[in-house]
């Protein structure tokens, strides 16, 4: 019986390792490191443009990390680029939901471009407090947890009596972490966009002579509802309009 | 004291009176304005203010009988006003003017308007249809109106004067469902009007209404009307006022409901030009006027100023939206908030007061900048813009200068052309490198294939795994159960040593000792039977029943003998190919039983 437990524990020790974000392989971290180190005594020496371009390179060659937005966020602030900063800002929040920086500097360059960040019901704010990948590990956690219990059920019958309140627990947690993967799911289908170009007026239809619902200034953050030819119908407050799709920027 | 009040309460009285006196005013109507010789109209005088009037005598018209007048007073919520009704009779068709006319009363002298009756001999061929006795229409006055103008649409019922209509009209659709703000109808004054020689009795209702969209639209309204049907008298009622007289008893005339066709008037909804537009416009339409009101405009860096934005006007109130300061260096602006109650979308006209505060950063904010909201005029079909503003602060220092929240905006300079100091926050600075960088080869989704695939078969493990447990548990549990899986295997043993016993020794002793001892121990194990009650009698009994052919119970007793006659009498001459064919009969035999259910 020992070896049998032995054999499920290195079994559930190799499917956890393939758990999201487990796959990596060989990059070219020093080129990383040295355009990361380049732009950030671009920014250091004020050379604003210079530092914008090698963070973009690095979100281009598929960086797309929690540093490299905030720091291209920085930089867009710094040049004046508002919607840029907050566009950065709001991806790296994506990643890191309650990294406290994160939350500073996209404030800070909300109230500079005098827009409100969008609020949500208290438990959907709680769920996006929790970024997509966590919930899914979460989700992965209590999967095998569920399962090892279900085996330890029909190994160890006689300790049925202990493990009974666990199965129950471990279901609720596992449709907790379904419905914040679910919750992710909805902004990604509908996504947030952030206004690059302002004041824009958000209009009643998808075409020119359309008649101006409101105006957004630039940095707005609006959710992307629908799309139609250039034309993006969004929802900011309570207005839902169209706006081109070529003034908004798609987070994450 | 007292002579004081008695003067005081005099001159009350007397004021009270002058004024009831002065205040007096008069209205004269005459309706129907266009009747038929032989038909009544009545000319209404009314003296609003005093409960007195004078009599007035019209002078003689020609052709034209007036009846003396009624006289009615009222008094309405304290509004006292005095009706002097007239009867007027003409006697033959032409135009009849009365007044105007002026009377003097109490000193002052009233005027009353001219008024022209018209009469007509009666056609000598009454409306031969329905269509013609009875008809309605539906008018436009703006058949291309903007999106979001107000409009009036009017309904009219017509009807010839010997149709008597009840007072309710039913409106049973033909209005676009969708796109309109449309408000109750409200029904104006009846009047006559001649169409293509006939005097009808006219009834208009009107609304207000609101495209909210562009677009051709058709109005065909679908009306329901109610005629007094003339051929069921109603009911004398008593004189002084039967039992049955009251009302709770009374269903009313019978009427008989009519449907009005409505000939279908077009209606163009234009949309708001896009030249000339200006960049702050947010979809205003109609007439506004906009006021700002700043408040206190002396205080200290860090207090609070209020700024009271008031929209109103005639349009689409609801939906437009007062301009609010934006976010400066100077001073800090908190989103604005609605005082009072908004405008619903279906109201034409409206107040909106929004409330927004503002702290100044520091003693050099001067001026709050002009505000200016845009609208599109549609009586003018132009944009307006109108502008409220600057409005001249005086700011002083803050008690506690480091309190102050005075923010860096990248490029943006303070008043004087200076950099604003940073003292309070600033973006937080850079974060140091990743220890980690991503694989750009590897996969960017989160769903793996191999996640999705790990996760799938755990459950069928978990199943598998269940399976191989609970027969455990039961080859453990369950003797009969155990003993049958375990039957094959033992016969499979006993073939082998025959198999064996005939390559060493080819004897039948030899050879069918192993054979007949893996029947006695497959059928042993198969039936869950003791040693000692395996027997040929039972064994061929089982096979029988369960429907073994008969070609192969054949072999079996053949078998069953052949192991007799070896054990017990004398071996028969059996050469090692007819020995090595029983223990291939018998394994073939096992298997076939092996799969029949015994």
């Amino acid at each position: 019986m020992s070896r049998c437990l032995h054999r499920a524990g290195f079994s559930l020790l190799a499917l956890l390792i393939l758990l999201p974000g487990g796959a990596s392989g060989a990059v070219d971290a020093a080129r990383y490191q040295a355009v990361f180190a380049k732009a950030s005594r671009a920014y250091d020496e004020n050379r604003m443009e210079e530092a914008i371009r090698d963070w973009q390179s690095l979100v281009d060659a598929g960086q797309r990390l929690t540093p490299v937005w905030f720091n291209l966020g920085n930089a867009y602030y710094r040049n004046g680029q508002l919607g840029n900063a907050i566009h950065a800002y709001r991806q790296a929040w994506y990643l890191s939901p309650r990294d406290p920086d994160i939350r500073a500097n996209l404030g800070f360059a909300a109230q500079t471009a005098g827009i409100a960040l969008p609020s949500h019901p208290a438990l959907v704010a709680w769920m996006l407090d929790i970024s997509r990948r966590e919930w899914l590990q979460a989700a992965s956690l209590f999967f095998w947890l569920a399962t090892a219990t279900a085996v330890l059920w029909i190994l160890f019958p006689r300790f049925r009596a202990i493990l009974r309140p666990l199965p129950w627990a471990l279901a609720a947690l596992l449709l907790l972490s379904m419905a914040g993967l679910l919750v992710h799911q909805q902004w990604i289908q509908r996504p947030e966009c952030v206004v690059m170009e302002g004041p824009s007026s958000v209009l009643s239809g998808p075409f020119e002579a359309a008649t101006p619902l409101l105006s957004i200034p630039e940095g707005t953050i609006v959710r992307r509802t629908a799309q139609r030819g250039g034309w993006s119908e969004i929802r900011y407050d309570s207005t839902t309009g169209w706006l081109p799709s070529a003034v908004l920027a798609a987070v994450p | 004291m007292e002579p004081f009040f008695r003067r005081g309460l005099w001159a009350a009285l007397w004021l009270g009176m002058a004024a009831a006196t002065w205040a007096v005013d008069v209205s004269f109507d005459v309706q129907p304005r266009l009747l038929n010789v032989g038909e009544t109209a009545k000319a209404t005088l009314i003296f609003h203010g005093t409960n007195k009037a004078p009599p007035l005598a019209f002078p003689d018209i020609d052709g034209l009988q007036i009846s003396t007048a009624s006289q009615l007073t009222q008094n309405i919520n304290g509004h006292v006003s005095v009706h002097l009704t007239y009867r007027l009779f003409p006697q033959r068709a032409g135009t009849f003017t009365l007044s105007p006319y002026t009377l003097e009363y109490n000193g002052e002298e009233l005027h009353l308007p001219a008024v022209s009756l018209e009469v007509r001999v009666p056609q000598g061929v009454e409306a031969s249809s329905t269509n013609q006795m009875l008809f309605a229409r539906v008018s436009l006055p703006q058949t291309a109106p903007y999106i979001h103008q107000p409009f009036d649409m009017l309904l009219s019922i017509y009807s010839l004067p010997s149709i008597q209509l009840t007072r309710d009209v039913q409106l049973l659709g033909g209005l676009p469902e969708s796109g309109f703000a449309l408000s109750s109808f409200e029904e104006l004054q009846t009047i006559r009007e001649e169409v293509n020689g006939q005097i009808y009795t006219l009834r208009r209702f009107r609304a207000r209404a609101r495209a909210l969209t562009t677009g051709h639209f058709t109005i065909q309204p679908i009306l329901r009307v109610n005629v007094v049907d003339a051929s069921q008298p109603q009911r004398r009622r008593e004189a002084f006022g039967g039992f049955f007289d009251d009302p709770f008893f009374s269903s009313g005339p019978a009427a008989t409901p009519v449907n009005l066709d409505v000939p279908p008037a077009p209606l163009d909804i234009r949309p708001i030009p896009v030249e000339g537009r200006p960049a702050d416009f947010t979809g205003a339409v109609g007439e506004f006027q906009f006021q700002a009101d700043v408040r206190p405009r002396e205080v200290k860096a860090g207090e609070p100023i209020t700024v009271t934005l008031r929209l109103q006007g005639r349009g689409n109130i609801a939906s437009a939206r007062s301009p609010v300061f934006p976010e400066s260096t100077l001073y800090k602006t908190y989103d604005p908030r609605q005082v009072g109650d908004s405008p619903s979308p279906s109201d034409e006209t409206g107040t909106k007061t929004m409330e927004q505060v503002i702290l100044p950063r520091s003693e050099a904010l001067t001026e709050l900048p002009s505000l200016s909201f845009s609208y599109f005029d549609p009586a003018l079909s132009q944009y307006r813009t109108l502008s409220v503003g600057p409005f001249p602060l005086t700011v002083h220092p803050a008690d506690n200068a480091n309190n102050a929240l005075l923010l860096q905006i990248p490029g943006s300079t303070a008043e004087g052309g200076s950099k604003a100091i940073v003292l309070g926050s600033d973006i937080v600075y850079l974060k140091p490198a990743p220890k980690h960088w991503k694989n750009p080869a590897a996969s960017k989704r989160l769903f793996t294939p191999a996640f999705l695939l790990v996760h799938a078969l755990s459950p069928i493990g978990l199943a598998v795994l269940y399976g191989i447990h609970r027969r455990r548990n039961r080859l453990a549990e369950d003797i009969a159960f155990a003993r049958r899986r375990h039957a094959p295997k033992s016969a499979r043993a006993s073939l082998r040593r025959a198999a064996d016993a005939l390559r060493q020794a080819p004897s039948p002793s030899s050879v069918f000792e192993p054979l007949s001892a893996a029947v006695a121990d497959y059928f042993g194990h198969r039936l869950n039977l003791p040693p000692g009650a395996v027997e040929s009698g039972l064994i061929l009994e089982k096979l029988q029943q369960a429907g073994l052919p008969e070609i192969d119970l054949a072999r079996w007793r053949e078998f069953f003998a052949l192991c007799e006659q070896i054990r017990y009498a004398e071996a028969p001459s059996l050469d090692p190919a007819a020995l090595d064919g029983w223990i291939n009969t018998l394994t073939t035999l096992l298997r076939q039983t092996e799969r029949i259910k015994l």
